[in-house]
């Protein structure tokens, strides 16, 4: 249960960050677009752009725009229990774990929210960064999360290929050799 | 204190718990030119690595008094033949069993060793009308001890009262189980009452039945183990009875046995029902013998520190030894320091990873609370963990399935592992899964090979 709440934190942690505004949309050219209506400072951080009027801010993908409202939908709507709520973590979760600006993450790994999350999370009160000690558990139900994330992607997709009507053997073909 | 340290003198006597203390199955003693069991190969490794630690063996001469000894090992239960060794190093004593009586005594003797009949007071009496028979006889506890051949350490170290002794000497065979093994004594049924009776002459206060022997119990200010017998284990008391056992099954055997009655009994007050009540854990209690019906554990004071902790602490002479010997097998530990090494990678880690730049110029205490757990503040969230507990439980079951399910696959032969489509039909017209009457459906098939319904 403790990996659960690990991921938890992760889902929160971008929910708040999209509830108060203190996100980017990455465009051709990462953060290109803001939904923040403070973004007048810009060209003076460029250095640090995720920093604007000095609030943290977390760079999101369309997608996990996309998804993040969805679960604020469900959220808003359906019982902690309804199988609507449990898709939308799992679609939330699968545009964190497996997003579409991998070549920017080359340049700058925080572009995505859980490697902004892992770096948070090794933060100490006060300042810097706690022991690798500290900090393996937590990375520990992290990778957790995404392992389990991605196993259970793969699966679903694999079985809408073998729905969707296409050969069987082909199927097998594409995915496992 | 490193043993190259240790001053030699009128203090190098033992002193119980703090010179010596149990390990296990062995004794480590700080004490001069003692031998190893010759069997134990370990020991002899320490040995050679002491050895070369300290320069060549052979070439101490008068130099060897003058020389801190090093601590020997000495297996419990050893026989004499594990003293082989002892006339080639000098030892001060000529048998295991003088040896077992210093222990008792707590009088090993210092740099010039004494002549150990004249300075070793005994808690172990071989008589000669023991001496035939390898047995012994307990001076403190007044219990007769078989020091014939056995399963510890080499020795049989079964207390006996004293009809049992016949039997014990000369039965033919034992469970394979049985601590004990045969000693084969070739004694006539006529011998039996004369030895009982010469035993129960010399030595009236000897326990002459099992029943007995099992009141025999240390004495109330009696610190360390009974010796002579099988080394103390740790184990659970009885705390209305005070009888020992191993294990908690076994404790619990014991309560439902001899004191469930105890909780019905009108007046009584209640018992705790919790086993941790019931019993308390000690780390030292022994059982005069292990055989069938004379097994009955009591507790035991340890000696000197050990009281004090629930195991035996290591020394600093232990440690210094253990990390002579892990050197020479190992080689030298790097020097460097561990938690050095900690701080300084995990920093050039975030530093080249960005997570320093990451936050500078942010507070840590206002980026921490976006990463905590919902507050009750925040009710959509609340209710995201609920789910998320949900949806990870049932995760974690359907991963539990799916090994099942692989491993399934995995035992059952190939037609499972690449069965689909069309073929799932000719496999089920096939003769190799006809297995009687319940033919299986295509969606248990599908279900077995992890395919989509």
């Amino acid at each position: 249960m403790k990996y659960s709440l690990e991921e938890l934190r992760l889902f929160a942690f971008v929910l708040r960050c999209f509830d108060s505004g203190q996100y980017f949309t990455d465009g051709a050219g990462g953060y290109s677009e803001t939904s923040s209506d403070t973004d007048t400072s810009q060209s003076s951080e460029t250095s640090a752009p995720h920093i604007r009027n000095g609030i943290y801010c977390i760079n999101l993908t369309l997608a996990q725009v996309s998804a993040i409202k969805n679960l604020n939908d469900r959220l808003a709507t359906c019982a902690y229990n309804s199988k609507d709520l449990r898709d939308a973590i799992d679609a939330l979760a699968e545009a964190l774990y497996m997003p579409d600006n991998t070549d920017e993450m080359l340049v700058n790994i925080f572009v995505s929210p859980v490697a902004a999350w892992m770096c948070l999370r090794s933060l100490v009160k006060g300042g810097g960064f706690a022991a690798p000690k500290l900090i393996t558990g937590k990375l520990v139900a992290g990778q957790c999360s995404i392992r389990l994330c991605i196993f259970f992607s793969v699966m679903r997709k694999w079985r809408q290929r073998r729905e969707a009507g296409k050969n069987a053997s082909e199927a097998e073909g594409d995915w496992f050799q | 204190m490193d043993f190259d340290d240790h001053p030699v003198g009128e203090d190098d006597r033992i002193n119980p718990g703090e010179r010596w203390s149990l390990r296990g199955p062995l004794l480590f003693l700080k004490h001069p030119s003692l031998s190893t069991d010759a069997d134990d190969n370990d020991a002899d490794l320490f040995w050679q690595v002491m050895e070369d630690e300290q320069g060549d063996p052979k070439d101490d001469g008068a130099e060897c008094n003058t020389r801190p000894h090093r601590p020997p090992i000495i297996a419990w239960g050893s026989d004499d033949s594990a003293f082989n060794l002892v006339n080639q190093r000098n030892l001060p004593y000529q048998s295991i069993g003088d040896f077992h009586s210093a222990i008792s005594e707590a009088h090993l003797p210092s740099t010039v060793p004494p002549e150990p009949a004249a300075a070793l007071p005994s808690a172990l009496e071989r008589g000669p009308i023991l001496r035939p028979y390898q047995l012994a006889y307990n001076t403190v506890n007044d219990i007769l001890i078989c020091e014939n051949p056995g399963k510890v350490g080499g020795m049989c170290c079964a207390a006996l009262p004293i009809n049992q002794v016949f039997k014990h000497l000369t039965q033919k065979a034992v469970r394979e189980t049985s601590d004990c093994i045969v000693h084969g004594y070739p004694l006539k049924p006529a011998e039996k009452a004369p030895l009982e009776q010469l035993l129960r002459e010399n030595y009236p206060k000897a326990p002459f039945t099992p029943a007995e022997m099992q009141q025999i119990i240390p004495h109330p200010d009696q610190i360390g183990p009974v010796v002579g017998v099988r080394p103390p284990v740790p184990g659970y008391i009885c705390s209305l009875c005070h009888r020992g056992y191993t294990s908690k099954d076994a404790a619990r055997a014991h309560w439902k046995q001899k004191h469930k009655i105890v909780n019905r009994n009108p007046g009584v007050p209640p018992l705790a029902t919790k086993f941790e009540d019931r019993f308390f854990w000690v780390p030292q209690m022994q059982s005069l013998s292990l055989h069938a019906n004379m097994i009955r554990y009591f507790a035991i004071r340890p000696d000197g520190a050990g009281s004090h902790s629930d195991h035996p602490a290591a020394s600093s002479d232990d440690m210094t030894a253990l990390n002579s010997l892990q050197d020479e097998v190992f080689g030298p530990d790097d020097e460097i320091d561990v938690d050095e090494i900690d701080v300084n990678a995990v920093q050039a880690f975030f530093k080249t990873s960005g997570a320093v730049d990451h936050v500078a110029g942010l507070s840590a205490d206002k980026l921490i609370p976006l990463v905590g757990l919902p507050r009750q503040d925040e009710p959509p969230l609340v209710k995201l963990r609920r789910a998320q507990s949900l949806r990870f439980t049932m995760y974690c079951k359907r991963v539990s399935t799916g090994s099942i399910a692989l491993r399934r696959l995995i035992v059952i032969t190939k037609p499972f592992v690449i069965l689909s489509g069309s073929k799932v039909d000719n496999y089920l017209r096939s003769p190799f899964y006809a297995t009687g009457d319940k033919q299986p459906t295509r969606s248990s098939i599908r279900r077995r090979c992890l395919l989509p319904e």
